[in-house]
C-alpha cells in the first residue's frame, strides 16, 4: 500500500501590482470664508443676546448677577432632562432590539467573504490576530492583509502567514499586498480593490475575532436592504484601571447605544475593529476616503446616505487592544472627536436639511449632540458646581449631582453587563466613570472641538501596541 | 459630624483634581505631538504595490483547464530573475493603456462629482433612489460606467 505524500506548502507567488490610489473628494472648501460666516454669524447672534438682555433686564427683577444664576440653574434643568431622556430611549431602544433579537432566527446565508486587514506597525499583534481568524466557524472566506509601509518587522509576519492555511471549518487562502504608506482608508481601499468577495469584512490589525462573528455578521444581508453590519467591540486588555474603565465604556456607552441604533436600523458609527459591508455598498459610496480623521464614521454615514440599512450585530465580537496610558487614551480621543466632527462637517447638508434623508440627519444630529453638546454640558456643569461650592457655599449640591449621575451610570452598567454577559467587576467602576474618567476625556474632546473650529492641523498618529497575546496570559 | 458635607468636600476636590488633571494631560499630549510632526506627502493617482498570494491570479494564468464540477486549475508559469512575475498587470488593473487612463477616470465612479460633493444615491429622486438597483435604465448606466474598469 502506497503511503499518503506529506502535504507540503507550495511557494507562494510575488506579483507587482498597481493599486488605484484614487479617492471621491469633496470640492474644496474655502475656509477663510468659512471662518469669516462663522464669526459673521456667532457675532450677530451673540450682539442679538446682548441687545435682548439690555433691553428686557431691567423690566424684571433680576441683577446681573441673578440672572447668571437664574440661567445657570435653566440650564442644568434642561441638561438634566436631555441626560434623563437620553438614558431611558438608548435603554428602551436597546431592550427592544436585544427582545426582538433573541426571538428572530438566524438565516442560513453563508456565501463567500473577504476579510481585508490593514497594517501598520502592526508586528506585535498580527500574528495573534490572523490566528484568530483561522479558527472561524465558517466556511468560505479568504483572508487580505495590507501592509501599509510598515516600519517594522510586519512584512516579514506577514509573508510568513501568507499561503493556504488551515482553518477550522476549511482551508483559507492568505494574500498580502504589501504598499507605501497611505493611511488606513487607502490600505483598505487596496484590499477591497483585490477581494473576490461580493461581502467584505474590515478589521484592524490589532484585532482578533470571536469564532461566531462571520456566521452571525453575514446573516443580516440575508435582507436586501443591509449595506452594512456594526459588530461588537470589547477591550482585549483588561486588569488596569484606565482599560477596565474603557471596557465598561465600551459595553455601557458605546455597545449599548450602538444596541438602540440597531433597532432603529441606522447605526451611526461602524467601528473600525469589526465591520461588514456589502461590496454594491462601498461601490455606491466611492469606498473609503482619507479626508477624515474617522474613515469609519465617514463611510457608516456616506452608507446610511444612499439609503442603505446599517445593523447591529452584538454576537459578532472583536477584542481590541486599548490604549493604557492616559497620553495614548487622549491621542485616541482627539482624534475620534475630529474625526466625528470632519465627517459632520462633510455631511452638514444632511444635517440641515431633513427632506434628503432624514434617518442622516437624525443620525447627524445625534452625532453632534454627543461629540460637541455633551461634553460641553458636563464640564459646564462640574464647573458650575465648583463655583457654587467654592463661592457660594452650597459643597452639598456638587454630592447631589454626583449621586444622581453615578446611579443613572450604575443602572445601565447593571443592564448592559447583564445583557452583554460581561463581568460583573466592571460595575463598581460606574461609580467613578461619569465624574472622573468621562470628565477627562471630556476635557479633550471640547480642546479638540475648539481645534477642529479653529482649522488646526492634526495627524493621524499611532498609539503604542503591547501585544494582546501579551495581554490574553 | 454629618456624612454629606464630607462626601461634597471629597466630590468637590476630586473634580477639582480631576480638571486639573485632564487639562494638564492635554497639555502635556500637545506638547508631545508638536515634536514628531511631518509633513504630508503627495498621494499618486495609482501606486505600485506588491503582492504575496498562495495562487495563481487569474489575469496572469495562460493555460487553464476545468474540472468536472467547474472548478477552474491553474498551471505554474515561469518566473523572472527577480522572482516577481511581472507579465500581464495583476488584478485591479485598467483594461485601456496608461495614457487613457485619465479620460477612463471620468466614468469611474471614483471620479470626483463635478459640480457639488454628492454621492450617487443623492443624485436620484426619491422615486428614483428604490429602483436604482432594479429599474433597466439605471441598471444599463450603471454598466456603461463600470465598463472601463475590470475587476478582475
Amino acid at each position: 500500500m502506497k503511503k499518503p505524500e506529506k502535504h507540503k506548502q507550495p511557494e507562494n507567488y510575488k506579483y507587482k501590482i498597481e493599486i488605484d490610489n484614487r479617492e471621491v473628494v469633496p470640492q474644496v472648501r474655502n475656509e477663510k470664508k468659512e471662518k469669516l460666516r462663522m464669526i459673521f454669524i456667532t457675532g450677530t447672534l451673540s450682539l442679538l443676546l446682548i441687545a435682548i438682555i439690555l433691553f428686557t433686564l431691567p423690566l424684571t427683577i433680576l441683577s446681573w448677577e441673578g440672572l447668571i444664576v437664574y440661567a445657570s440653574i435653566v440650564l442644568l434643568v434642561i441638561f438634566l432632562f436631555i441626560l434623563l431622556f437620553r438614558y431611558f430611549t438608548i435603554l428602551f431602544l436597546a431592550y427592544f432590539y436585544v427582545t426582538k433579537y433573541t426571538v428572530v432566527s438566524q438565516s442560513k446565508f453563508s456565501p463567500f467573504i473577504s476579510i481585508v486587514i490593514p497594517a501598520y506597525n502592526e508586528g506585535v499583534n498580527l500574528r495573534t490576530s490572523v490566528e484568530s481568524l483561522l479558527k472561524l466557524n465558517y466556511s468560505s472566506y479568504e483572508i487580505i492583509i495590507v501592509n501599509d509601509g510598515s516600519k517594522d518587522n510586519t512584512k516579514t509576519i506577514a509573508e510568513s502567514l501568507v499561503g493556504m492555511r488551515e482553518g477550522v471549518s476549511s482551508i483559507v487562502k492568505v494574500s498580502l499586498i504589501n504598499k507605501a504608506n497611505g493611511g488606513k482608508a487607502k490600505a483598505l481601499n487596496a484590499g477591497i480593490q483585490y477581494s473576490e468577495a461580493d461581502f467584505v469584512v474590515c478589521m484592524d490589525g490589532d484585532s482578533v475575532l470571536t469564532p461566531d462573528t462571520l456566521k452571525h455578521a453575514i446573516s443580516h444581508f440575508d435582507d436586501p436592504d443591509v449595506g452594512a453590519v456594526a459588530g461588537n467591540v470589547k477591550i482585549a486588555n483588561r486588569g488596569k484601571w484606565l482599560t477596565d474603565l474603557q471596557a465598561l465604556e465600551y459595553v455601557e456607552g458605546l455597545n449599548l447605544a450602538r444596541s438602540a441604533q440597531g433597532h432603529l436600523r441606522m447605526v451611526n458609527i461602524i467601528p473600525g475593529p469589526i465591520g461588514t459591508f456589502r461590496k454594491e455598498a462601498l461601490r455606491d459610496v466611492g469606498f473609503y476616503t482619507s479626508d477624515t480623521f474617522a474613515e469609519d464614521a465617514d463611510m457608516t454615514l456616506k452608507i446610511l446616505a444612499v439609503g442603505w440599512k446599517v445593523n447591529y450585530e452584538p454576537n459578532a465580537q472583536a477584542l481590541t487592544e486599548a490604549p493604557s496610558d492616559l497620553m495614548q487614551l487622549l491621542k485616541q480621543r482627539y482624534r475620534w472627536t475630529r474625526g466625528i466632527l470632519q465627517a459632520v462637517r462633510k455631511h452638514k447638508k444632511h444635517l440641515l436639511n431633513p427632506t434628503l434623508n432624514f434617518n442622516n440627519t437624525l443620525v447627524l444630529w445625534s452625532m453632534f449632540y454627543e461629540a460637541l453638546l455633551w461634553p460641553a454640558m458636563t464640564i459646564f456643569a462640574n464647573f458650575f458646581f465648583i463655583f457654587v461650592a467654592i463661592f457660594n457655599g452650597m459643597s452639598s449640591l456638587i454630592f447631589y449631582w454626583w449621586l444622581g449621575i453615578a446611579l443613572l451610570d450604575f443602572m445601565s452598567a447593571v443592564y448592559s453587563v447583564a445583557v452583554e454577559k460581561e463581568e460583573f467587576r466592571l460595575v463598581p467602576w460606574a461609580i467613578v466613570y461619569r465624574m472622573v474618567f468621562v470628565l477627562i476625556i471630556d476635557v479633550t474632546k471640547a480642546m479638540a472641538t475648539v481645534e477642529e473650529f479653529l482649522g488646526i492641523k492634526m495627524e493621524w498618529g499611532h498609539l503604542e501596541r503591547s501585544g494582546l497575546a501579551k495581554s490574553k496570559k | 459630624m454629618e456624612l454629606i458635607p464630607i462626601l461634597s468636600l471629597i466630590i468637590l476636590v476630586a473634580t477639582i483634581a480631576t480638571f486639573i488633571l485632564a487639562v494638564g494631560a492635554y497639555i502635556l499630549y500637545k506638547i508631545r505631538e508638536r515634536k514628531g510632526r511631518t509633513g504630508v506627502a503627495e498621494q499618486q493617482q495609482f501606486i505600485q504595490a506588491e503582492l504575496v498570494t498562495p495562487s495563481r491570479v487569474v489575469a496572469e494564468t495562460r493555460t487553464t483547464r476545468r474540472t468536472r464540477t467547474g472548478e477552474q486549475i491553474y498551471t505554474r508559469g515561469s518566473r523572472d530573475d527577480s522572482g516577481y512575475i511581472t507579465d500581464p498587470q495583476l488584478r485591479p488593473t485598467f483594461v485601456a493603456p496608461r495614457e487613457t487612463r485619465t479620460n477612463t477616470s471620468r466614468t469611474s465612479r471614483y471620479t470626483p462629482p463635478v459640480t457639488r460633493d454628492t454621492f450617487e444615491g443623492e443624485k436620484y429622486t426619491s422615486a428614483q433612489k428604490f429602483k436604482r438597483y432594479t429599474h433597466p435604465d439605471q441598471k444599463e448606466t450603471k454598466l456603461k460606467k463600470e465598463e472601463s474598469l475590470k475587476w478582475r
